[in-house]
């Protein structure tokens, strides 16, 4: 009887450690790290853009803010942090359509791939930025980050995972805002 | 007086900017013209200015165009484009019960916003815009038969004059801008060392109608800036609390006090946009991050207010019953009302109530045959 007891309680201990490890999400301690100076640069042209600006400055993390930057924007840049999310009324206010953004996020994106530039992408607008028209620029940045940042409450349904999974992208999602400054720290090496 | 409306200007997309800015130089120099014209014809012409002071005026339908009639029942509209303006119903619906203007008035807000995927700062052209505007105070017109019209939307109200509309109804109208103009006037000769930064949407920082009028009133265009805050209103709708409320916030106060020349003045903040008013607390604290001394936070809502109770008949009857409605082509959220209902039921049930309980109704105006798809 005691033996059955200690074997169950084994067991658990051992479930317990192996869904520890399976788990990506809410990973303590991502091992990607980067340097300064970052572009920051939108994805889809929400003013979640000027969420990500806040939080790196308040950081004290160097960046070059441009919403609409192209190729040319990353010469002597170490890092490119790109805001995804969609906004029909960013996008018209910027003058372009959805089609024009993902053409120009392409086009950087590229470049930072030929200049061994490494992407961080961060979501941070919730389920307010997730749809179609965001979808598409999540999983076109996906495809080729090296880490993403994300606020939990844009992942209900498990896209932003299981993008970030195929492209064997490291994710840390954060119930708030705020909480984003100690992943970015932590990647920085402000910690 | 200065014609050049993109002195002092802080912008989010300065790459947007460059491209227009060959079709502005063509506006500017006609501007010039006009206002040329318009300061000749101020010397050989007496004047009453509703900006408050002589000389040259941007004309102004300032108090002599709200003329309420004097009916025992009135029926008031207010519109904005999204749900800012609701918060300006909301203070005249509570001020309107004790001062007897009618037997009752019936408040109805329209929201003038066509989309929820669009908005008047993401059309084209100001022709545009105007064009939008116009169909929806004339299908606003249908609906309601109103009295008086108050545009409580800053956007709306630089847009206004270029209506069709404008140049035809018999209703009276009011716009927030004369009103926001006089209050920043005011705090500005108070206080001569300070500077006033200017806080609004594209359309309304790009048309400038504010520095004009200041500058018309003698106020030196140095002395105010401007920050244009793209989806701002949207965030705060969605809630004026929130997490991304503040740090939009926090990044366009960042943005607008790196600007400013040093050493730093005293600064005024003037929100003119009517939705900026929900997250005062928000304005505050981003201003005390940056450490720069903020002299006030100037809203416009509650100036327009106060004109309305001035040209309004009091004293007529012993009170006034009030009753509140709401009408949108677009759908409002259930969190939004929720959120922006928390905010308005401190001040007005009636208004809080009757945004619960909008009516939504698609076909109140056409849009879709005048604006140019992207």
């Amino acid at each position: 009887m005691k033996s059955k007891s200690m074997f169950i309680v084994c067991l658990l201990i051992m479930l317990a450690a192996a869904l520890a490890v399976a788990a990506p999400q809410d990973k303590k301690g991502l091992t990607f790290s980067a340097s300064e100076p970052v572009l920051l640069t939108s994805a889809g042209q929400s003013a979640d853009s000027q969420i990500v600006k806040v939080l790196l400055e308040r950081n004290k993390i160097a960046v070059k803010f441009l919403p609409l930057g192209g190729p040319e924007d990353l010469a002597g840049i170490k890092t490119l942090v790109i805001a995804v999310g969609g906004s029909s009324k960013g996008l018209g206010a910027a003058g372009i359509d959805a089609d024009k953004e993902l053409a120009r996020v392409q086009k950087i994106l590229d470049q930072a791939k030929a200049a061994g530039i490494p992407v961080l992408a961060m979501h941070v607008g919730g389920i307010s930025k997730r749809g179609e028209l965001s979808d598409r620029f999540i999983s076109q940045v996906l495809a080729v980050s090296s880490c993403l940042l994300a606020v939990k409450e844009g992942d209900q349904d498990g896209f932003l995972t299981q993008t970030a999974a195929k492209g064997k992208v490291p994710a840390q999602f954060v119930e708030r805002i705020s909480e984003l400054q100690e992943p970015l720290k932590s990647i920085f090496g402000r910690k | 007086m200065s014609a050049s409306c993109s002195d002092n200007v802080i912008n989010s997309h300065p790459e947007a900017e460059a491209r227009d800015l060959n079709n502005k130089a063509s506006v500017k120099i006609a501007t010039a013209a006009l206002t040329g014209l318009l300061a000749v014809i101020s010397l050989i012409a007496p004047a009453v200015t509703g900006a408050g002071g002589v000389g040259v005026q941007i004309p102004a339908p300032s108090a002599a165009a709200l003329s309420i009639p004097s009916k025992e029942e009135i029926t008031l509209l207010v519109t904005d484009s999204g749900l800012g303006g609701l918060s300006i119903m909301a203070e005249t619906a509570a001020r309107l019960k004790g001062a007897g203007i009618a037997r009752k008035v019936h408040l109805v807000f329209v929201n003038a916003l066509f989309s929820n995927e669009s908005g008047y700062n993401s059309l084209r052209s100001r022709g545009e815009k105007s064009l939008v505007f116009s169909s929806a105070l004339r299908g606003m017109e249908r609906a309601v038969r109103p009295d008086a019209i108050v545009i409580g939307c800053n956007t709306l109200s630089v847009v206004y004059e270029e209506t069709e509309f404008a140049r035809t109804t018999r209703i009276p109208v009011e716009r927030i801008i004369d009103p926001g103009v006089a209050l920043f006037r005011r705090a500005l000769e108070r206080r001569p060392e300070a500077a006033l930064v200017l806080f609004g949407t594209e359309t309304t920082i790009g048309e400038g109608t504010h520095r004009q009028a200041l500058a018309a009133s003698g106020i030196p265009a140095a002395r105010v800036h401007a920050k244009a805050c793209p989806e701002l209103a949207a965030y705060i709708e969605n809630d004026w609390k929130g997490e991304e409320a503040r740090f939009v916030i926090a990044s366009y106060v960042d943005e607008a006090l790196t600007a400013l020349p040093q050493p730093k003045p005293p600064v005024y903040a003037g929100l003119v946009c009517t939705h900026y008013g929900y997250s005062r607390e928000l304005w505050e604290a981003a201003f005390k991050e940056n450490g720069v001394r903020l002299l006030e936070i100037l809203n416009p809502n509650s100036a327009l207010t106060d004109r309305l109770m001035q040209v309004m008949p009091a004293g007529r009857f012993k009170e006034t019953a009030i009753d509140a409605q709401v009408i949108s082509m677009v759908e409002i959220a259930a969190a939004k009302r929720k959120a922006l209902g928390n905010w308005l039921g401190g001040i007005s049930p009636e208004v809080a109530a009757a945004l619960a309980n909008y009516q939504l109704r698609p076909d109140l105006f056409e849009w879709k045959s005048l604006v140019t798809p992207r």
